[in-house]
């Protein structure tokens, strides 16, 4: 899941290193086109000399530093962008699971946003064949420290997960009851719940998930190029339909689409 | 019908090309591939009907391509149906015949990536179901 402090602190001290070197090049621009021989302070004409003699090579590092942390900064996304998905997905968690709450509390019924990329470790490089589908965000405060991350490529059945097969498929994916993981334990019923959820026995044995209902949807960004994949899963049994599911995403899904764009 | 007309297009479940022994998984049509709106109106500059489509989202649209009698615009990026042209010189400016031979035309219509075939379906029931709701009003009745 995305580390807010840390990009948070990447998105400004880019934004700071960039108007920086902005100034510092505009700066060096008039520093050069000055005649030192009219100024008559000595500590300012030592100082107009000074960056006169360093300029060729700074008016090359310069410029560098602008187009980098340009880059980065777009690879970065505006902090305004997280927390407008962040609300989008709290929104739908509260919408999609409102008439089944039941006496499951709120953060048992979860809204995840999975992102497509091609490196787990380096997602901010876009250009190559998506190999991954990891979590961008999640609704609600807590079970933010999720590091499920699902296999997705070329074909369907080396796909992942509800969200790797969801993406894979480009269809709604609707698993309405799967029972619990039992700790450590393999047998029939792990098998099945691997088999439900296209995960390995030896996922549901390591990460023993208990959610019982899956709806995985494909999201596109703007132009209708396909982003990511957002699940819905529950702790209560038949708790999200496709119905509900697709009523409340077809609402939102503008937003998010124009919002992961730009993420 | 020169106003988009609002679309309650309610897909069922897909059937799964690969289903797996005592597992239900269910399978639906993304949100994005279902038609929201539709219209139909006579395009003054090239003389043909068209029946466009609107959906979630908005992408470029690539050149206009042909299947028999029908031109179609189909999406850049998506390759969804995103209109239907009809040259009208060719059937008679009559609603009743245009009809037919949308209607007709769209029973073979298969999109060039199989991914798109849900859509492509979805896009035949909103014709379908507006047929008789207004969707040919541009054209004389015939």
């Amino acid at each position: 899941m995305r580390k807010h402090k840390i990009w948070l602190t990447a998105h400004w001290t880019g934004k700071v290193i960039y108007w920086v070197a902005s100034i510092a090049t505009a700066s060096l621009g008039a520093a050069l086109a000055l005649d030192t021989s009219t100024i008559s302070i000595p500590w300012w004409k030592a100082t107009i000399e000074f960056v006169q003699l360093v300029a060729p090579g700074t008016l090359i590092v310069l410029p560098t530093l602008l187009v980098v942390t340009g880059a980065l900064g777009k690879r970065v996304g505006n902090p305004w962008v997280w927390k407008t998905i962040q609300s989008v997905l709290d929104t739908l968690q509260e919408v999609a699971f409102s008439a089944n709450h039941g006496d499951q509390p709120i953060y048992e019924h979860r809204v995840t946003l999975f992102r497509a990329v091609w490196s787990r470790r380096f997602p901010f490089i876009p250009w190559l064949r998506k190999r991954w589908l990891i979590p961008y965000e999640r609704s609600g405060h807590i079970n933010k420290d999720s590091k499920s991350y699902f296999r997705i490529g070329d074909r369907v059945e080396a796909a992942e997960g509800v969200a790797g097969m969801t993406w894979m498929r480009n269809t709604v994916i609707v698993v309405p009851d799967v029972l619990p993981a039992i700790n450590n334990l393999s047998g029939k019923r792990n098998q099945k719940i691997a088999r439900l959820t296209f995960v390995s026995e030896k996922h549901v044995r390591d990460k023993q998930p208990q959610m019982r209902t899956y709806c995985g949807i494909p999201v596109e960004a703007t132009g209708a190029k396909l982003w990511g994949v957002l699940v819905f899963d529950s702790a209560a049994k038949g708790s999200i339909t496709h119905d509900r599911a697709t009523i409340e995403f077809s609402r939102l899904a503008n937003i998010l689409g124009q919002l992961v764009a730009r993420a | 019908m020169e106003n988009w007309t609002r679309l309650n297009l309610t897909p069922g479940k897909l059937e799964d090309p690969n289903p797996i022994e005592g597992v239900q998984i269910d399978l639906y049509v993304s949100p994005f591939d279902i038609p929201t709106h539709t219209k139909g109106y006579l395009d003054p500059i090239s003389g043909r009907f068209v029946i466009e489509f609107k959906y979630i989202g908005e992408e470029p649209i690539g050149p206009v391509g042909s299947e028999g009698p029908l031109h179609l615009r189909l999406g850049k990026n998506s390759g969804r149906l995103y209109a239907i042209e009809v040259d009208i010189d060719r059937i008679g400016a009559s609603a009743v015949a245009l009809r037919l031979l949308v209607d007709t035309e769209m029973k073979n219509l298969s999109p060039t990536e199989s991914a798109r075939e849900n859509n492509f379906d979805l896009a035949r029931q909103a014709i379908h179901s507006l047929a008789d709701e207004g969707l040919y009003s541009a054209i004389e009745p015939g």
